[in-house]
Formats: structure tokens, C-alpha cells, sequence
């Protein structure tokens, strides 16, 4: 009881319109049409999901506007568990009462036909929740002016770039989940979203493509001072020049945050994530309260950070989410389990599933850290597949500079990285002190030592 | 089945503009079992109607999940007020699209596709299999995965249309444990065009492929690293399917031409020895039907095949109607879309290098010292033509004779260059359908090739 009442007290801000109300009670509609029909059917344990989404996305094709999407998307999706801990899933985006029942009913078909299994359970009843972020209405004049701002920036500071495509968004979703356990969970969220992809041209020579982005809740900045727009720009313009590797050698790697943030994915898809731990073949898995990086790393997955957008409110078993530390001075604190890999495993559940990283920075500035390496590599992002069970990993360095003497030297292409993923991080040299927030993660440049860097 | 009713809708057309309407049904199922516990048990279907409008050379869309003469006509509005918004804004001054042959094209089918018990039962018979003969294992996927995809398009301008395509596949994964490196895994897909009970009633082929990968994964256990550095190497016809796809396919989509692609300024070039030939195909190559055949595509282009490289030379770019009117050339049927809410995109179908005249074992005797690389996990490419192979599973070629299994790796290049040292290919082309090609949206492509002798760079450890 007092657990109950502690999660009570994290219930955010009530919603705010009657009108908002009368909608959510039209998606509660849909999910207790389902939820009842999944217990009539025979479920023990069920939920259902009914959301509303509407889509409107801005896009540019080799520089020029070419076409306006709106999207209207309802959709529901059941899971149910039988006494046995038989569990079936389906999503559908029909939202007709018959369909409804339908869905149900044929969630149900897969949830018999599966094993018993114990481990699938939904979390203990909690209060209504109710979760808003992110304005509502999209203001499509200004998506458009801020859309057609950056490009005007570009094509004027940096003339080299030829942006292949931009893409501008705001979603708005509401959406409603409902358990047979009595919680239910009303959100409201919208957001702006920005991406371009682009690579610099000059006559026949071109570089790599590059691609970035960011999401928030405002168009109050123009999209090029967000997020690391401008520097991505400045590091691909400077890429039109490339030489190849000609030689191997080991030394260090410098990696932007959004090459670092994508090597986070990699790392807990290796060594931390549900199915390396229910294989047991994870390298880290007797590694809990253990070294796994070097004590400058400190890794927090934290979804409702005020730099995170959009975070993750809640698991898709009825947990609030709640954010935790991931590596805390190089010790592996938790891994990032499911509650049914917890059960199969006997080790603790994530207190979110998400990837929202925020990565504590270091002391040193990009150019401080750039002007200790003797030698090396700056790497704007890997082109490499899943590291082996091992952690091995080979793998291109695209957008990537040499480092010589402290000193950038120039591009380089046809230069690949070897290496182990566990020893990678054990061999963490630094971590910058410039952050870049993108609304997805809050991470600072980092470097490694000892990477086998070789070319032809 | 969709209705075809969306054909009797074109009277909602605007009267300005090219425009297409289609109705769309996306079903998929997923089941996976990790050592033999069933971890997914899923099923998915996404069905609606988009609409695309064009207003002097921007476009409009919209969609929704009803399927209706209402929702028609509402989607419809908003396609056409979104071109409406972009033309004010941006005032474009391109030209009408040039016209396309009309007609009708009807190839859907009644297939039902079985219960999901079906599909849970071929995968616990497989992975009792495995377990059975398989013990040196510290771990094991089976998995089942199909997707159906049924369209009913109505066009301004082209062909309206009504094409089904379904594939259905079980793949396998098993990991064993290396002396010194820790776990090593490899996995391989059955299946291809067909729904699930086509495939799988019987298992006898999954079971091969089972047994095939055994034993293969029990000499990667014993595996070594490769060395780095460029290598005269056969790449397997799968690998050469990634070639096709990756290395060179993405940079001939006419829009990744248009931005800058190495490809822009290579047209009617050498781009690759003169044994060396390319295509796309539509539907039929070889005298047979491709893994999966696309007869129309989403803009209501009669899909034909398309020569991108023949005997070494760049000949052409894979178009939409829009970039084939900046080329002055015909498009051949590359638009195509993933979801009902997706619009069509550039797209490869079933991308392939052509065969030679060579056996592979007369390849694999013609190497002092390189490898043999078989089959990948992933790849990835770039505007410039520079790509990246995931290897996971390979031999060592010393004097001819294959030598050692090698643990995964990485094989890179530049397509244009790389492609100027085949002297060897096949005369067999293996084809591979499982995978998704992501460009903004997923789709189902297929790619394929001969086995092809070639120099490389290879990923490795000193």
C-alpha cells in the first residue's frame, strides 16, 4: 500500500480542457470496448492501447520543397495473457466498434496458441495518470518559415552543401492504455521534429553524406542554432578533400555525440538488453556492481530529463517510468531488462525501457582534447553491422578526419576501425566538456585509446 | 481482400493536376523462440487510403485508416490543400508530367494465410530439431516471420491496378562458444514469394539448412581472424546481391543522382570490368519468375526491367515520373511505398549482377592467398560509392585450397573502383529476398548475383 501511494504522488499535472477530456473519453471508449472484449475471451491479464495520431510533415528533396503530408492515424493494439501465461499481441489501425472485437478476438487465437509461460505478468494496479508535453496544435506557417530558413542559411553559409532531403514534423498523439489491472494511462504529446541529409559537393568530388537532427517543443530558435546542425554542417563541408588511409596503426578515436550515442545502442544491444541475458551469453553478465568502463563514464538513461523530449512515460507492462543510472564511474549498475527478462533472469527491471542516454561530460573542451591525441582519428559516424556476441567489431569510420600531433592533419576515406566493444570502453581517454542536446540524448565527444585503425 | 471500389472514385479527382489514389493492406506476423522460449507472438495489420496530388511540380498527400467513399473525398481535400500550400509558397515553375500508358492490371489473389498456431507449431518442430541435432549449442533463435502487402491503385494518368505480394521465411541462429573469443554465432534464412503454409507444411529444407549451419558454426568455433588489408577474395552470390543493392543500386536511384550521388557524373562511364552487367528486374529474369515480382508500381508505371551497368558501362538511373521528366527519359516502375500512409519513393525491386562463365570452384582453385566470403549480416553505402559488408562466415584461401572458417569481419571499398577488378563471375546466381531496404520507409526488395572474384579491403586484426 505505501508503494501504491508513493507512485501516486508521481502523477504529473492534471489535463487541462473539457475538450481534451471528451476526447480521451471517446479513445477510453475504444479500449474498454477491447480490454472487456480480451477478459470475456478467457484473458487473465490484458491491455489494450487506443491512439490518435495526426502527422504533418514539411519535405525538401535535393534542396527544393517538394511535398506536404497530413496523416491521420487511429490505431489500438491488445496483448493478452491467459491463466497459464499464454500471451498474444496485435496491432491494428481500425478503429470500427466490430473491428474492435475482432482484434480481440484474434489477439486472443495467437495468446492460445502460444506455451504457457509464468515470467508474463503486468504490473500492480496503479491511480489514473495522465501525461501531457509539447503544443498541441501545429503552427504550419512557422514549420515552414524555420523549414525554409535553414535552407536559405546553408545554401548561403555553407555553399558546398547539397541538402538531399529535409524533413519537418509535428506529431500530435493522444492516446490511452488501459489494464486489466485497473491502471490507466491518458497522454497528450506533441512535437516538432527536423532532419536533414547532406553531403558537400564541389565539381565532381563529394563527400560522405551525413545525416542530422533534432526534436522540441518550441520553433522559437531557427532549426541551425539546435542540436549540433551547424557543427555537422562545418565538419561535412570540410569533408569534400579526402585521402585514404595508408597505414595501420593503434591509436585513438575521437567520436562525435551522435556516433557515441549510436555506439550506446550497439553496447547495450551486446552486452545488457533482454535476449544476450535470457541466452546468457552476454560478456557483462556476471558483471553487476562491476568495471565495465573507465571510471570517467557515467550513463544515466533518463526519460524525463528537462532536455529529453518526449520521453518514455511508461513500460508497456504498466510500470511508470523512472530514470536510473546505466554505468555510474565505470560500474555497471543495471541492465537494461524487460520485467519478463527480470523474471527469466532473476535480475532487476529497468526503471524504463527507453534510450534517452544523458552522458555526464569531462573537464576538457573538443580542441583541448583534439590537441592531446598524438595520433588518431575523428569519426562523425561507423558504418558497421551488430559487433559479434564477443563484442569484436570491424567496422568504416565515415566522416572522418586524421589527427596527428594534436593537430586535425585532413578527410580521410577507406578507413576502418577494429576492435573490442568491452575493451573500448575500458579504455575511455576523455569526454568532452560541449554537450549536444538533440532532444533524444544529452551526450559529450568522447574518445578511446587503444582502437586498431587501418585503411587499404 | 480490398474491394476495388477506389476505381469508381476517380470522379473525386481534382480537375487540375496528376493524381493518384491508393488503398492499402499491410499484414504481418512475427514469432521467435530464444531457446526454446517463445519471446514474440505477434501479429500486425495497417490498412487505409492515401491520396498524392501534384500542382505544378510539388505534391500534396494525405492519409487515413478508412476505407470509404467519405474518407476518399476528405483525403483527397487535404492532398490537394497541402500541394495547394506548398505552390504558394514555393511558386515552382516545373511542367506537367509527360503521359504514361493506361490500362488496367488485376493480380491479386484469395490466398488465406493460417492461424498463428500454424506458425508457432513449424518453429517449436524446428527448434525440437535443433535441439535434437545440434548439441554443441549455448543458444538458439528460431524465428517465423510473412508479410502480405495488397494494393488497389487508381490513377489520374497510368495504369489503376490491384497486385498482392506475400513472403513468408523461418530463420535460424545458433551460438556457440569460441576457446579464446567467446561466443560465435551464425544464422540463415529459408523461404520467399508464397505465404507461410506454401512454404512450411513441409520443413524438410529448414531442416537441411539447420544441419548446414551446424556445422558450419562448429568450424567458426575453431575460426581465426582475418587479416587486414586488401585481398583478392570470391564474394559469394549473396554477398554480390549486397553489391548489387548497396554499392551500386542506392547511387543509380535518379533522386540520390539528382542530390549528388557519385553517380551523377558517371553516366555512360566505365564504371566496372567489361564482364560486368547490372540490372533491376521487374518480374522475370532468366526465364523465370524473380523473388518478388512487381508488375505495376504506386504511380501507375508499367514496371519493366532496368540496365544500369552493362558490360562495364553506367547506363542508366532507376526513375519515379518526376525524375524521369528531369532526365527526359521513360520511367520504368521504381515508385513504390511501404504503409498506405507512405508516399512512393525511389526503389530498387530485384537488383542482380549478371552470371559469367566461370565455376566457383575454378575461382576458389585461382587464389594464392585471400578469402572466401559467404554470407553478411548487413551493409551500408554512400552517395560516393563507398560501402561496408558485415562478414559472418568465411574461409581463409591459401594456394588454392579453402583453409580455416574466419570470425566476423568487415569488407569495405569504392563501388566504382572496386567493381574494376571482378575478373571472375559464376555462372550461378543466388538470390536473397528476406531483407527490408530502409530509405525513410522500409520495403521488400530482392538481390542477387553470381559468385565474383575480386580485390577488397578486409577488416581484421593484426
Amino acid at each position: 500500500m505505501e508503494k501504491l501511494e508513493n507512485k501516486a504522488r508521481l502523477k504529473p499535472e492534471t489535463t487541462s480542457s473539457p475538450l481534451q477530456w471528451a476526447k480521451f473519453t471517446t479513445l477510453e471508449h475504444y479500449t474498454r470496448l477491447g480490454l472487456d472484449a480480451l477478459k470475456e475471451g478467457g484473458a487473465d491479464q490484458a491491455r489494450c492501447v487506443a491512439t490518435r495520431r495526426v502527422t504533418r510533415e514539411i519535405s525538401a528533396e535535393a534542396g527544393e520543397f517538394s511535398l506536404y503530408r497530413t496523416l491521420f492515424d487511429d490505431s489500438v493494439s491488445y496483448m493478452a495473457i491467459d491463466c497459464d501465461g499464454r500471451r498474444g499481441t496485435l496491432s491494428q489501425n481500425s478503429v470500427d466498434e466490430d473491428d474492435i472485437r475482432a482484434g480481440a478476438a484474434t489477439c486472443l487465437a495467437s495468446a492460445q496458441a502460444a506455451s504457457p509461460d509464468k515470467d508474463w505478468q503486468l504490473a500492480p494496479a496503479l491511480p489514473i495518470q495522465t501525461f501531457e508535453s509539447g503544443p498541441h496544435a501545429c503552427d504550419e506557417s512557422k514549420l515552414f518559415h524555420r523549414s525554409q530558413e535553414l535552407l536559405a542559411m546553408i545554401r548561403d553559409r555553407f555553399p558546398t552543401i547539397m541538402v538531399e532531403s529535409l524533413t519537418a514534423t509535428h506529431v500530435s498523439s493522444e492516446s490511452c492504455a488501459n489494464y486489466s489491472t485497473g491502471s490507466r494511462f491518458f497522454t497528450r504529446e506533441s512535437l516538432y521534429g527536423i532532419s536533414i541529409l547532406f553531403s558537400a559537393h564541389e565539381g565532381t568530388k563529394t563527400s560522405s553524406f551525413f545525416g542530422s537532427g533534432v526534436q522540441t517543443y518550441t520553433l522559437d530558435r531557427p532549426f541551425i542554432e539546435m542540436g549540433s546542425l551547424e557543427a555537422d554542417l562545418i565538419m561535412v563541408s570540410e569533408q569534400i578533400d579526402t585521402q585514404p588511409m595508408d597505414r595501420a596503426f593503434e591509436g585513438t578515436v575521437l567520436m562525435v555525440p551522435d556516433c557515441f550515442g549510436d555506439l550506446l545502442h550497439t553496447v547495450i544491444g551486446t552486452f545488457a538488453s533482454d535476449s544476450v541475458l535470457i541466452e546468457n551469453t552476454s560478456l557483462w553478465k556476471d558483471k553487476l556492481g562491476e568495471a565495465v568502463a573507465s571510471p570517467v563514464l557515467n550513463i544515466r538513461i533518463a526519460p524525463s530529463h528537462p532536455d529529453i523530449v518526449a520521453g518514455e512515460r511508461f513500460s508497456a507492462e504498466g510500470y511508470l517510468s523512472e530514470d536510473f543510472t546505466f554505468i555510474e564511474n565505470g560500474i555497471l549498475k543495471q541492465f537494461c531488462l524487460s520485467d519478463y527478462a527480470s523474471r527469466k533472469t532473476g535480475l532487476s527491471r529497468a526503471p524504463n525501457q527507453s534510450t534517452s542516454f544523458v552522458v555526464q561530460g569531462g573537464d576538457a573542451s573538443v580542441e583541448s582534447i583534439i590537441s592531446s591525441i598524438e595520433r588518431g582519428i575523428l569519426i562523425g559516424r561507423v558504418s558497421g553491422g551488430q559487433p559479434s556476441t564477443n563484442g569484436d567489431f570491424s567496422a568504416v569510420a565515415k566522416n572522418a578526419f586524421l589527427i596527428e600531433k594534436g593537430k586535425i592533419a585532413h578527410a580521410l576515406n577507406e578507413t576502418m576501425i577494429n576492435g573490442n566493444l568491452a575493451e573500448l570502453l575500458l579504455n575511455v581517454r576523455a569526454l568532452s566538456s560541449d554537450i549536444v542536446k538533440d532532444g533524444g540524448s544529452v551526450l559529450p565527444w568522447v574518445a578511446f585509446d587503444n582502437v586498431l585503425i587501418s585503411g587499404k | 481482400m480490398l474491394n476495388e471500389s477506389l476505381f469508381n472514385f476517380r470522379a473525386h479527382f481534382p480537375d487540375s493536376g496528376t493524381c493518384e489514389l491508393r488503398a492499402q493492406h499491410n499484414a504481418s506476423r512475427q514469432v521467435m523462440l530464444l531457446s526454446g522460449q517463445l519471446v514474440s507472438n505477434q501479429r500486425s495489420d495497417r490498412k487505409g487510403v492515401s491520396a498524392r496530388v501534384r500542382k505544378n511540380g510539388v505534391y500534396g498527400f494525405s492519409s487515413t485508416g478508412t476505407y470509404s467513399e467519405d474518407a476518399v473525398k476528405r483525403t483527397l481535400k487535404e492532398a490537394e490543400a497541402n500541394a495547394s500550400f506548398l505552390e504558394k509558397n514555393v511558386q515552382p515553375i516545373k511542367g506537367p508530367l509527360a503521359p504514361i500508358p493506361t490500362g488496367q492490371l488485376l493480380r491479386n489473389d484469395d490466398a488465406i494465410d493460417v492461424e498463428q498456431t500454424f506458425y508457432i507449431e513449424r518453429c517449436r518442430e524446428l527448434d525440437d530439431f535443433v535441439v535434437q541435432n545440434c548439441p554443441e549449442l549455448v543458444s538458439r533463435v528460431v524465428g517465423a516471420m510473412s508479410d502480405t502487402v495488397e494494393k488497389v491503385i487508381a490513377v489520374s494518368d497510368g495504369l489503376d491496378a490491384h497486385v498482392v505480394t506475400r513472403r513468408s521465411y523461418l530463420y535460424i541462429k545458433m551460438v556457440a562458444m569460441h576457446p579464446e573469443s567467446g561466443p560465435v554465432e551464425l544464422y540463415d534464412i529459408v523461404g520467399g514469394y508464397g505465404t507461410f503454409d506454401q512454404h512450411f507444411s513441409d520443413l524438410s529444407e529448414a531442416k537441411v539448412k539447420a544441419l548446414e549451419i551446424y556445422e558450419e558454426l562448429m568450424k567458426k568455433r575453431e575460426g581465426v581472424h582475418p587479416k587486414p588489408g586488401k585481398k583478392t577474395c570470391v564474394l559469394s552470390g549473396a554477398l554480390a546481391g549486397m553489391l548489387a543493392h548497396e554499392a551500386v543500386g542506392h547511387t543509380v536511384e535518379a533522386d540520390l543522382v539528382i542530390s549528388g550521388s557519385v553517380s551523377a557524373h558517371l553516366l555512360n562511364q566505365p564504371v566496372a570490368s567489361e564482364i560486368t552487367s547490372l540490372v533491376d528486374y521487374a518480374h522475370t529474369a532468366f526465364g523465370k519468375p524473380v523473388p518478388l515480382p512487381v508488375f505495376a508500381d504506386d504511380e501507375g508505371v508499367t514496371a519493366k526491367d532496368t540496365v544500369l551497368i552493362e558490360n562495364g558501362i553506367l547506363k542508366g538511373y532507376m526513375n519515379n515520373r518526376e525524375s524521369a521528366r528531369h532526365f527526359g527519359v521513360e520511367p520504368t516502375g521504381h515508385a513504390r511505398a511501404w504503409l498506405f500512409s507512405d508516399e512512393p519513393l525511389i526503389r530498387m525491386r530485384n537488383t542482380v549482377i549478371l552470371p559469367g562463365k566461370n565455376t566457383l570452384e575454378e575461382m576458389l582453385v585461382s587464389i594464392d592467398d585471400g578469402y572466401w566470403l559467404i554470407s553478411s549480416n548487413n551493409g551500408q553505402a554512400d552517395m560516393t560509392g563507398e560501402f561496408m559488408f558485415g562478414v559472418t562466415r568465411g574461409y581463409e584461401i591459401k594456394n588454392g585450397k579453402i583453409g580455416r572458417a574466419i570470425l566476423d569481419t568487415t569488407i569495405s571499398g569504392i563501388a566504382f573502383e572496386m567493381m574494376k577488378t571482378i575478373d571472375m563471375l559464376s555462372d550461378t546466381v543466388e538470390w536473397g529476398s528476406a531483407g527490408f531496404c530502409g530509405k525513410k520507409q522500409p520495403m521488400a526488395v530482392s538481390l542477387g548475383g553470381p559468385a565474383v572474384r575480386c580485390e577488397i579491403t578486409v577488416g581484421g586484426r593484426m
